[in-house]
């Protein structure tokens, strides 16, 4: 089977789509979509929601940075980046 | 959907939980977007990170900027970028340019940056984070 393939009762995905993902694989029904993924992604999934969260509350105890001051960090950067090229 | 975000939205996303930014971010990480990326955008992001303006954060949070990256690294359709042709204003916006060069195409680019003049880049339409949320919401 090399084809996606939709039945009544599911959808049959080829095995080669999800090779190396390991035997056991996490399936999750959001609002919009069913993921299917590897238990490694989902854990990365949980890690970067619990990095925002932690870094947002960073944020506003800190004082976030305007629109303006991001673009110039991102200017920064890509300024040293073109003088390096 | 398979979207490029550009820096300055990952970036707002990341230090606000409010605005569109943020829906953004949010929607990378339930998996509902996925953000086309290359080793070029990722490492502008890590070295916008590391910068003391938004390590502070980090430090706060008693984190370090490369624990995000690695996660985003993940999350990301990491992809090796075709050369764009098109003409940009700013040079060194070719690394976003390249990507929507890219088969399979990605669906949008989401960005801030008015150096971004047109509509869109090798067919992929160019919009304002405010102006995605909206199409999100309705998808």
């Amino acid at each position: 089977m090399n084809a996606l393939r939709y039945t009544k009762d599911g959808v049959l995905i080829p095995r080669t789509w999800v090779k190396g993902w390991g035997k056991p694989v996490s399936v999750r029904r959001g609002a919009h979509m069913v993921i299917i993924e590897s238990p490694e992604r989902k854990a990365s999934r949980r890690r970067l929601t619990q990095l925002i969260a932690k870094v947002r509350r960073a944020a506003r105890e800190v004082g976030p940075l305007t629109s303006e001051q991001i673009a110039a960090e991102i200017a920064a950067v890509r300024k040293r980046r073109a003088r390096r090229r | 959907m398979r979207v490029v975000v550009d820096t300055n939205i990952l970036i707002s996303g990341l230090i606000s939980s409010i605005g569109p930014p943020a829906v953004i971010l949010n929607a990378i990480r339930s998996g509902r977007l996925v953000a086309v990326m290359s080793e070029s955008t990722l490492a502008e992001l890590s070295a916008v990170l590391h910068r003391s303006a938004l390590r502070r954060y980090f430090t706060k949070a008693g984190i370090m900027p490369t624990a995000f990256i690695k996660e985003i690294r993940t999350q990301a359709d990491l992809i090796r970028p075709a050369t764009s042709t098109a003409a940009i204003r700013d040079e060194r916006d070719c690394p976003f340019l390249d990507l929507l060069a890219t088969t399979p195409r990605p669906q949008y680019f989401i960005t801030g940056d008015a150096d971004f003049e047109t509509d869109e880049y090798h067919g992929v339409p160019v919009v304002s984070a405010a102006a995605f949320v909206t199409l999100l919401r309705r998808a």
